[in-house]
């Protein structure tokens, strides 16, 4: 009878503590993902009549589809790019910022602001720049490869975007490069530098082996961030000209929500996880083999 | 400090306000530009405006419909926010005590999730929103966040319950305290620290993200947030950028106020490891 008691007492808890939320997860990413994947294997045009399973016709569909996978190389030429030079310079900052630099909090807080703002803001505030400031700096300055029109050709569309990302991601790395650095034990630098060692070997035989955990967590973070792009990619180039900086998720909103292919748009979704997730765990296999315990 | 260190940090002094002020200067020019007329801005874009046409923000106050965007994005957040804060971190404190059974279950189903990005389930979750009716509501909206945000408020607050000793709950357990009541009582006024820190984060993530709320809320222009609104400035055949602009800074002015206020707590938050990113 007591067990009894103690059971239901026990059910009655488990809903209050965990139902609302499981409750929201099930309908906002359980439910979801389970139809993602059974609807990629239909003809589904998100009317849930008049819909019939037709096996790997999406996926075989996929495979020829020339712009999902030119906006693959080009989300994936964006992100590699990006991340390589936001983690540089994020790196750069935060060296710089925990030396004994005046005003140094202030100087965090002013680099990490981008972070603060929305992708869509983010966008529109360098459509502007680079249609308008570019071009006055370029014949102040005399240097004509940056009077061209950024948004007209292919490969300025791809550094715009690159411009912006790094510009956004640099402030975060930066933070987390921070923390990274703080926690160097001060002695094992204290005891090269007495030992004779310059300042790039200290940086790369004494603090970078100490840092290789952030830099697995940071390359891990700004790749995610980046091949996930669609904010800024909507704000600034809307995927001019002609396409050619489309974004993986903005081809996906486009065959699904634009030209109501839904399950073709499923089966573009799943397999941009599943290239995005092999990725990313390759890239955190090969940097935590040289992780160094502190 | 040797003469040698000094004059490195010196060095590195201006290369660094140099690179601020790089950085910030989008800001500028964006909000001197806000007030100049689409003509001023071709002619030249450094100049200070001749007359600062105020004009132009009460003219993008009006075709964003900012104040309802506004109210619209605050209650979002909020009601977002306050399921998150109340009733994510009873599921983290409940799946830290109790991890038996179907509760591991759950508890990887909710840490798995957070591997999964929005556009995996996109396409289902507007249809999904409707069946149960939440589409074009604000607090629809609210509740998709707590589906979205949940897991990782869960993860945080379970690493958090790990290190509070278990001592506690048990006197006040046997002093006849219910479940619900040890945990508001005892264990809540302990979680300060992370709820402050994820509030930030999903505070940020919320009040900027663009896709969801377009999704549930495109259809009806008096939901839409602030984000939304501000897409109605970019237009098929180029931007008129003296209404652009000013609605920029309106979007930008809250953000950039609410981390003025935090940042000390958000960036200490952020060097001393706290946030794991």
């Amino acid at each position: 009878m007591r067990n009894k008691k103690k059971t239901v007492q026990y059910m009655f808890n488990e809903i209050i503590f965990l139902g609302p939320m499981f409750a929201a997860f099930l309908m906002v990413k359980f439910i979801p993902l389970i139809m993602s994947a059974v609807y990629s294997f239909s003809d589904w045009n998100g009317i849930s009549s008049g819909m019939s399973f037709n096996g790997l016709v999406n996926y075989r569909k996929l495979l020829a589809d020339s712009q999902y996978w030119y906006s693959m190389g080009f989300t994936m030429k964006f992100a590699i790019v990006s991340v390589i030079l936001a983690n540089l310079l994020g790196f750069v900052l935060a060296n710089i910022l925990t030396m004994q630099v005046p005003g140094r909090n202030i100087l965090r807080a002013v680099f990490y602001i981008p972070n603060t703002l929305g992708g869509l803001v983010l966008g529109f505030i360098w459509r502007f720049i680079f249609l308008y400031a570019f071009g006055y700096l370029a014949e102040a300055v005399g240097l004509s490869f940056m009077k061209i029109a950024w948004f007209n050709t292919s490969i300025s569309s791809f550094w715009a975007m690159v411009i912006v990302q790094v510009w956004v991601l640099s402030g975060y790395l930066m933070l987390l490069y921070i923390a990274g650095i703080v926690q160097i034990p001060g002695d094992m630098v204290e005891a090269a530098r007495i030992d004779g060692a310059g300042l790039a070997a200290v940086m790369t035989k004494v603090k970078i082996p100490f840092l290789m955990t952030t830099f697995t967590r940071c390359i891990f973070l700004s790749f995610l961030t980046c091949m996930r792009v669609y904010d800024i990619n909507l704000a600034l180039t809307a995927g001019n000209p002609f396409r050619s900086s489309e974004s993986v998720t903005m081809n996906i909103y486009g065959t699904a929500f634009t030209g109501s292919e839904m399950a073709y748009g499923c089966s573009k979704a799943l397999i941009f996880i599943v290239i995005v997730v092999v990725l990313s765990s390759l890239q955190v296999y090969l940097t935590s083999k040289s992780e160094v315990e502190a | 400090m040797s003469r040698k260190e000094k004059r490195t940090t010196v060095i590195c002094t201006v290369i660094i306000v140099v690179m601020a002020v790089i950085m910030i200067f989008p800001f500028f020019l964006v909000i001197l530009n806000s007030f100049k007329s689409m003509n001023e801005i071709g002619i030249n874009v450094m100049a200070i405006p001749k007359e600062w046409r105020i004009g132009n923000y009460l003219n993008a106050l009006k075709r964003m419909n900012f104040f309802k965007s506004l109210q619209n994005t605050v209650i979002v957040t909020l009601i977002g926010n306050a399921g998150l804060i109340l009733c994510a971190s009873m599921t983290g404190y409940w799946l830290c005590r109790n991890r038996k059974g179907i509760n591991g279950v759950i508890y990887f189903m909710f840490l798995s999730a957070m591997a999964i990005p929005f556009q995996a389930t996109m396409i289902p979750f507007v249809k999904v929103m409707n069946i149960f009716g939440l589409n074009g509501s604000l607090s629809g909206t609210a509740i998709a966040y707590w589906g979205m945000c949940c897991p990782t408020v869960i993860f945080l607050t379970e690493g958090t319950v790990k290190s509070i000793p278990i001592e506690m709950e048990e006197a006040a357990s046997i002093d006849g305290c219910s479940k619900t009541g040890v945990y508001f009582r005892v264990v809540f006024p302990n979680l300060k620290n992370i709820v402050v820190t994820f509030t930030i984060m999903n505070v940020f993530y919320i009040w900027n993200d663009y896709l969801l709320p377009f999704l549930m809320l495109g259809v009806n222009k008096k939901s839409y947030t602030i984000q939304i609104a501000l897409k109605v400035f970019s237009g098929e055949y180029g931007v008129r950028w003296d209404y652009m602009l000013p609605g920029v800074v309106l979007a930008m002015i809250i953000p950039v106020i609410i981390f003025i206020f935090c940042q000390r707590m958000i960036i200490e938050g952020m060097v001393s490891g706290s946030v794991k990113g």
